[in-house]
């Protein structure tokens, strides 16, 4: 009887050792899987910001080099907004490194100005029409990247019609952005998605532009008339009663 | 007796020097300082206790501890789980211990039946209740990591359930010599499982201060 107890102590306890050491791997392997979300979550967004930089530096190059022949007012003019631009990566990488926003209190309309200067220069057409300003919820820092993106996009698509001009609509309520597009485009709503493209370009700029809007509580769709796609972005409140009058 | 006494005190030393490396322990450290005091006291009490007659003073302070020992001891196991597998604060528990501190005041006057139904109650409640509520823990709260305090608790429930489970099954209960041959296997497992543990952490440090150093 004694040796009966000894056993029967010996194995409940191994049953209750094997349930730790059961619970314990389904941890790990749970932990494992939520690190290697993190990761792929960091990934993501080292390749935004990576993207976002590339065309912010690629801009600011091109904007050194064109200041280089301007007359000596135009350059100094030219080298501010460079300056601002270095800014602008700046505050990128700093955000990707969970240091706090070093925001500017830059309103849409001025990021507006900033980037149709920045990329005005390298020979497109920006109209701009700002009737007032679009506000924005947080830092300013995702309404730069969406500003950045969509006049980028635009910048790029337009220098592929010759005579083609970029208009930029600003009010209160929204802002819109519109440039040609060929008659082979294929600007279904999943041009919003992750790598996703109708311009053989990287598929990352429309998919930062959804994800930085949402950030800051605006909404962006799109919009086609002929030959002209509008990028509409709106406050989240109105975003659902409000339309351009635009016809697909 | 003395065998119990050897491997219980290196089971509570080590659980201290688990503490010193994860202050989480303490409950744990604690709950098996306190069951060795109480295995002290009662060997201590026990040949008043098994002293027939009611001979007053001492003895009867003994007994009663005896008792309230006995009567008391499964709702340890069950705030450790709580504490553990819930990580809850186990107030709950404390107001149910009122029944058995009602029995114990009202000893001897108590009968045997009132006893044995007492018990009965008291073990099956208390260890079902603990075993629901480690595997609450381990399958529906994603917040509890499992800790050499969890494995220490979970061997402790297991074998205390198998400890009364086979003199219950063999109409045995309380047969002193299985208990402590039981006891033996449980504080020996639980003084080689903290044992590892610190060996283990010992090790992983020393690679730990190498790799820093390198």
């Amino acid at each position: 009887m004694l040796v009966q107890v000894i056993i029967f102590v010996a194995f409940a306890m191994g049953l209750g050792s094997v349930a730790w050491w059961s619970w314990s791997q389904r941890q790990l392997a749970r932990r494992q899987v939520e690190m290697q979300r993190d990761l792929a979550q960091l990934g993501t967004e080292v390749q935004d910001v990576a993207h976002d930089l590339q065309n912010l530096l690629a801009s600011i190059s091109l904007n050194v080099l064109v200041a280089k022949d301007l007359p000596a007012n135009e350059r100094a003019e030219a080298l501010d907004d460079v300056e601002q631009a270095t800014w602008s990566a700046s505050r990128m990488v700093a955000a990707l490194r969970s240091q706090l926003p070093m925001d500017k209190g830059m309103t849409c309309r001025t990021l507006v100005k900033l980037h149709a200067a920045l990329l005005g220069r390298l020979g497109v057409e920006i109209e701009i029409h700002a009737r007032g300003d679009l506000e924005h919820d947080g830092s300013d820092l995702p309404a730069e990247r969406v500003v950045q993106n969509l006049l980028g996009n635009a910048v790029r698509e337009s220098m592929r019609h010759p005579d083609a001009i970029v208009r930029v609509d600003l009010d209160t309520d929204r802002l819109v952005v519109s440039n040609p597009i060929g008659d082979d485009a294929e600007l279904g709503d999943e041009i919003w998605e992750r790598e996703v493209s109708g311009a053989h370009s990287s598929g990352l700029g429309l998919s930062i532009v959804r994800s930085s809007a949402e950030s800051i509580g605006w909404t962006v769709r799109h919009e086609i008339e002929g030959y002209v796609v509008h990028f509409i972005v709106e406050r989240n409140a109105s975003a659902r009663t409000s339309g351009i009058g635009i016809t697909a | 007796m003395s065998w119990l006494f050897a491997v219980h005190l290196v089971a509570v030393i080590l659980s201290w020097g688990v503490t010193r490396r994860l202050p989480s322990h303490k409950p744990v450290a604690a709950f098996f300082t306190w069951v060795g005091f109480l295995e002290v006291v009662r060997s201590t009490a026990k040949p008043y206790t098994d002293h027939a007659g009611d001979p007053g003073g001492l003895p009867v302070a003994l007994r009663y501890l005896d008792r309230a020992t006995v009567l008391t001891w499964w709702f340890f196991p069950l705030a450790l789980c709580i504490h553990y597998f819930l990580r809850r604060k186990p107030h709950a528990v404390w107001p149910v211990m009122v029944v058995a501190w009602l029995l114990i005041a009202r000893y001897p006057a108590v009968s045997a039946e009132e006893l044995g139904t007492y018990l009965l109650v008291y073990a099956a409640v208390t260890m079902s209740a603990s075993w629901a509520i480690i595997f609450w823990g381990m399958t529906r709260r994603d917040d509890v990591t499992p800790t050499i305090s969890h494995l220490a608790v979970m061997v402790y429930v297991a074998a205390e359930v198998a400890m009364d489970l086979v003199p219950l099954a063999e109409d045995v209960l309380g047969n002193w010599s299985y208990i402590i041959a039981g006891n033996i296997v449980l504080y020996a497992t639980l003084a080689l499982l903290q044992g590892g543990w610190l060996l283990r952490k010992r090790r992983t440090d020393v690679i730990g201060e190498l790799g820093a150093s390198a």
